[in-house]
């Protein structure tokens, strides 16, 4: 725990004034002046030592903190204890401190409300929340809460630091991909190449079960019925989703690059919107409900299967938030992606595209072209992210 | 100004925040604020003074303030209003130490803490929604509101620490006021060492000065003028009290002063703090056989030094013990202003209208002056008064049979009379226009022939020291208002005077006063009002200003430290014999001996252990109502339950000290699922221990002591996690 006092401008232009008036009292026999030099320095006085006795008794907790987006306000939520049995706490600012070396401003480009307390009464526990609105992709530190407090005067401010470690992974930014390039790469991969393991509508046979009231009579399992005596019905399983495979190309190290030298932008940059154009690639097969994995070349990052639904989406969003740009890049082996995948396949490359070492069938997309590609204005993923976190809205099921 | 700028200020609020909602457009404050500063700069250029300076920054900001009041505000205008009140009240307090001006800057100070807490409330809040909200507006995203709950119990904790604040602002301010060195940084003397506040008198006559003269009608001071037998009487004539004596002239400034080297003349009278006893100011005993007056003042609103008294005091008693210093050339006393804090509060005088040349013989010693040749600076006086004389057929040289203190009388009288009767009196001098190359006492004789008492007085003085008439200028008060009903003389501020005093005999001065009576009469009862017969409240807190906040000075610092140090000691060396001396008698009355003092100590210690216990007891008990919210439940069923439900409070107190608090908001069994959550060991024994609470608090069940101790049992494994205590 770090305490200070703080003198902000106010202050020290009253501190200033305090002089100038002390220099009159000083020159000027006249006792109203010494008695408002007096009354003057007492402001000060006492502004430090209740915002300090006011500080010294507050607590403060963090409570478990939502998922961060790059470009979306991140809201973290406090305890906020005031301990004193006496005396209230009031105009309390609180501060997030990101340590994250020489990128900690990095995070916070886009700007951040802190938290706020008129007043905490004694023994009151308040729930504040600060918003963070990281502009940068990766694990954000996040080291220590500061309060700050200039009451009563806003002469003499008083801060207390509390260590609370945490690291909060800030995802990807997300855009909508334009309208059906996602259709038309996996066209050929619609159901019917493999089985469902759920029972559904679909034409492929599940399993047969007992009759229900309202089960259709064409349903009925006729044959078995020569065998048992029960009345069965056949089931069909589901459609199988289409899959979708994104694979990510980092295997060309950033100096080694090629692209447009009209684009104006570095090969990290190039990077950067690769990742990004991964992350909306996933988001938007996540919400046509296609199966969907992920491999990136070139660094040492695991591939991850193919599945579908939020926790899948999320462990996508947070293999491409890790990715640490800086890390030695590896050349893509020959059977990286290969031609048996029943999936569809885009490969994204942050510069010029090399189809060398891909399948055939593949998409190659490139982020030098992502404004064609992605429709920067809308964001798929932040339109619907509050009502699939279960964390935040348990009541909604994800299927 | 404030009369009006107080009204127009205190109509915005209807009209900008009320409901009709009209403001000014910034254009306008912007142009309205343009046109004061013309205002202003023509008042300055208009009458250039270096000394207005604040006077016209002050009249600035309250227009500026008063303007602004009528534009509708944002959180910085409401700061730069704050601000600018700020800069209005110090340049204010360069200028005045009035006590209503006083008041107004201690009103303005709690206030101002006030609005200040209030703002900062208003501003964090202000600023916390709008980054909140410029967050939302770029991120285009919603992000949850500020909670900003502000209710009655926070404006009442608002208002507690406004007068907490308040009470520190004014401990240290008049700490600092005290300790501020003075002696080390004011160039000047201080007032206070001189003369409290605005009183009218002065102890110098500027007569270059354009200060009009006060007409005010506030209170100085009172006195009782009683006989011989103590019945108090009206003089028969207006009676003139002496503060300050000035004989030397400067005519290049137009000055009259008194030489440094009368300063030597005084000595030191120490009055003993014996109520009604007198002391004399002479150096033997006075004669019974001269008539002897006795005079008492007492003080309303003046604060000083200066001990006025009418010719010729002989003896002086002070309500407290006090050291006065009494000049025995000019018959002047002053407070030495040692010993006690502030100024002289009343004192009481006995006097010899007529004294005999014993009498001054007395007081004097050898300090008479001896007959001297006087002169007066200004030559063009000399002719003017010749030329007086002639015009009134008297002759300034001494006749056969008359000797020079006749002829004194008789000169001093006949100029006396034409000053009376040829020279006007008025306190406006707008049109008394002073020529540099010409003396204002000669400008006053020849050219204009009206002014006030000052340059009467000096015209007669000069004119009189011109003629080889050793005479001098006198300042103090001239009491004229005898009120029947309370027997008393009521001096004002507009009472203070100027008269001459010409030497008419070895030891005998006679006081001339060439101002005409019946003017002054005039200017006491011109102003008279209803509000007379209450001033003496506000002038009775007038004197407690400025004897202590005006008058404050580096003689009441020292005092004030020798207290501190010598009297602090003093007090505790007091109480330590008072203490010993008690219980030496009670050793004598109960005769215990060692063993006895023992047994005392012991039954002493008992009983203090018992109050502890008592106060712990009680303190507990309060922490379980408090805790368990039984304020409004039957007393004799709280008295129980506050009994009964100890254990919970002490479960509460071992899961804080484990890092699980509980909030005010929740209830006991919400609290027990999360601290279950968290703490999976201890879910056990808090279930059993809240399931307890529920059924004493509200199933009206009668917990047997055993279950109680199984219950403290239980907080106790609390404490060690779970585990067995």
């Amino acid at each position: 725990m770090r305490r200070r006092f703080h003198l902000h401008l106010p202050g020290l232009l009253f501190v200033a004034l305090t002089l100038v008036v002390g220099f009159a009292a000083a020159n000027r026999p006249n006792n109203l002046v010494v008695w408002a030099f007096g009354a003057l320095l007492s402001f000060i006085l006492v502004s430090g030592i209740i915002s300090g006795s006011m500080m010294i008794r507050l607590r403060i907790k963090r409570l478990e903190t939502r998922r961060a987006v790059v470009g979306q306000p991140f809201e973290i939520r406090y305890n906020l204890t005031n301990t004193s049995r006496i005396r209230s706490a009031f105009a309390v600012r609180i501060n997030e401190i990101i340590t994250n070396g020489s990128h900690a401003s990095d995070f916070l480009t886009g700007g951040a409300a802190p938290g706020w307390s008129i007043r905490i009464a004694p023994g009151e526990t308040q729930v504040c929340d600060v918003v963070l609105w990281p502009s940068r992709r990766g694990a954000m530190n996040l080291d220590r809460v500061r309060m700050t407090s200039f009451f009563p005067f806003g002469l003499v401010g008083r801060s207390v630091e509390i260590e609370l470690p945490k690291s909060i992974l800030v995802l990807p930014r997300v855009h909508k991909v334009r309208a059906d390039l996602l259709r038309q790469a996996v066209q050929g991969e619609l159901g019917g190449i493999r089985l469902s393991r759920t029972p559904g509508s679909g034409e492929d046979f599940y399993s047969v079960r007992e009759f229900r009231p309202g089960d259709s009579v064409r349903q009925i399992a006729w044959k078995r019925l020569g065998s048992s005596d029960e009345l069965l019905v056949v089931q069909r399983s589901s459609s199988a989703p289409p899959r979708l495979h994104v694979y990510l190309d980092l295997s060309t190290p950033p100096s080694e690059l090629r692209f447009d030298s009209g684009l104006e932008m570095t090969p990290e940059e190039l990077e950067e919107r690769a990742i990004m154009m991964a992350a909306s690639v996933i988001a938007e097969a996540d919400q046509l409900g296609h199966e969907y994995g992920l491999s990136i070349a070139g660094l040492p990052s695991r591939t991850v299967p193919m599945r579908r639904g939020y926790w899948h989406r999320e462990r996508l969003m947070a293999t491409l938030a890790e990715i640490d740009l800086k890390s030695p890049r590896q050349a893509m082996s020959a059977g990286f992606a290969s031609n048996d995948e029943r999936s569809a396949i885009i490969m994204i490359h942050p510069g010029r595209i090399d189809t060398r070492r891909s399948p055939d069938r593949a998409w190659h997309w490139s982020a030098t072209r992502m404004s064609d590609l992605i429709d920067l204005d809308e964001s798929p993923l932040e339109r619907d992210s509050d009502q699939t976190d279960p964390i935040t809205n348990p009541r909604v099921v994800v299927a | 100004m404030l009369l009006i700028a107080g009204p127009v200020a205190a109509l915005s609020w209807y009209f900008v925040e009320g409901p009709r909602g009209r403001a000014l457009p910034r254009w306008g404050v912007n142009l309205g604020a343009v046109v004061i500063l013309l205002l202003v700069l023509f008042s300055a250029l208009g009458e250039a003074d270096a000394g207005r300076s604040m006077e016209l920054l002050a009249s600035f900001v309250l227009g500026l303030i008063v303007l602004r009041q009528w534009q509708q505000r944002t959180c910085r205008e409401d700061a730069q209003q704050i601000i600018l009140s700020l800069v209005l009240v110090l340049s204010s307090i360069m200028q005045s130490e009035q006590l209503l001006f006083g008041f107004i800057v201690l009103v303005w100070t709690a206030t101002a803490i006030y609005v200040v807490i209030l703002f900062q409330i208003y501003a964090g809040t202000d600023q916390a929604r709008r980054l909140r909200t410029d967050v939302s507006l770029e991120s285009r995203h919603l992000i949850p509101p500020l909670s900003s709950r502000f209710g009655p119990m926070d404006l009442a904790s608002v208002r507690r620490t406004t007068f907490m604040a308040l009470i520190g602002v004014a401990i240290f301010g008049t700490a600092i006021f005290i300790i501020f060195p003075r002696e080390i940084l004011f160039k000047s003397q201080v007032p206070g060492r001189s003369l409290g506040s605005r009183s009218g008198f002065t102890q110098n006559v500027d007569l270059v000065s354009s200060e009009r003269i006060n007409e005010s009608r506030r209170e100085v001071f009172t006195l009782q003028w009683k006989d011989a037998s103590g019945i108090p009487m009206e003089w028969h004539k207006p009676i003139l009290l002496r503060g300050s004596v000035l004989d030397h002239y400067q005519p290049s400034v137009g000055k009259w002063t008194s030489p440094s080297s009368r300063q030597n003349y005084f000595s030191r009278v120490l009055i003993p703090n014996v109520n009604g006893r007198f002391t004399s100011l002479g150096l033997r005993p006075f004669s019974n056989s001269t008539q002897t007056y006795t005079l008492d003042v007492t003080m309303r609103s003046l604060s000083s030094h200066v001990v006025f008294s009418p010719w010729v005091p002989i003896a002086l008693s002070a309500t407290e013990g006090r050291t006065f210093q009494f000049n025995s050339r000019d018959l002047i006393i002053r407070d030495a202003g040692v010993d006690v804090l502030g100024s002289y509060w009343s004192y009481r005088l006995k006097l010899q209208p007529f004294p005999p040349p014993a009498t001054i013989m007395n007081l004097t010693g050898d300090n008479v002056p001896t007959d001297q040749v006087v002169s007066f600076p200004v030559p063009a006086v000399r002719q003017i008064a010749l030329d007086v004389l002639a015009e009134q057929e008297v002759s300034d040289l001494i006749l056969p049979d008359e000797t020079v203190w006749d002829r004194n009388r008789r000169v001093s009288k006949a100029l006396e009379e034409w000053l009376e009767e040829n020279c006007s009196y008025t306190t406006d001098l707008g049109r008394f226009i002073q020529i540099s190359s010409e003396d204002p006492i000669v400008s006053f004789l020849k050219r204009y022939r009206f002014g006030h008492c000052e340059f009467f007085a000096s015209a007669l003085t000069a004119m009189c020291r011109s003629l080889g008439i050793e005479s001098r200028l006198v300042t103090g008060y001239i009491a004229i208002e005898y009120n029947r009903g309370s027997e008393l003389y009521v001096v004002r501020e507009s009472n203070a005077h100027a008269w001459s005093e010409v030497r008419v005999g070895p030891y005998q001065w006679a006081s001339m006063d060439p101002s005409p009576r019946s003017e002054l009469e005039a200017i006491q009862t011109r102003n008279s009002s209803w509000a007379d017969s209450w001033r003496w409240v506000y002038d009775r807190i007038d004197f407690l200003w400025n004897s202590s906040v005006v008058g404050f000075d580096t003689r009441t610092q020292a005092m004030l430290a020798k207290r501190a140090t010598g009297g602090l000691e003093n007090w505790f060396l007091n109480k330590f014999r008072s203490a010993t001396e008690q219980i030496r008698l009670f050793n004598r009355y109960v005769r215990l001996g060692p063993a006895g003092y023992i047994w005392l100590g012991a039954i002493l210690a008992i009983a203090v252990a018992f109050m502890i216990a008592g106060l712990a007891v009680v303190r507990r008990r309060r922490n379980v109502i408090e805790v368990a919210r039984l304020g409004t439940t039957d007393p004799a069923r709280t008295r129980i339950l506050a009994r009964q439900l100890g254990f919970w409070v002490d479960a509460l107190k071992v899961m804080e000290r484990r890092g699980i608090g509980k909030t005010a908001h929740e209830t006991p069994l919400a609290f027990t699922h999360r601290a279950a959550a968290l703490e999976p060991e201890l879910a056990a024994q808090l279930r059993v221990l809240v399931d307890l609470l529920y059924r004493i608090r509200f199933d009206d069940h009668e917990p047997k002591s055993a279950e109680l101790d199984r219950a403290e049992q239980m907080v106790r494994s609390l404490r060690t996690g779970g585990g067995k205590s």
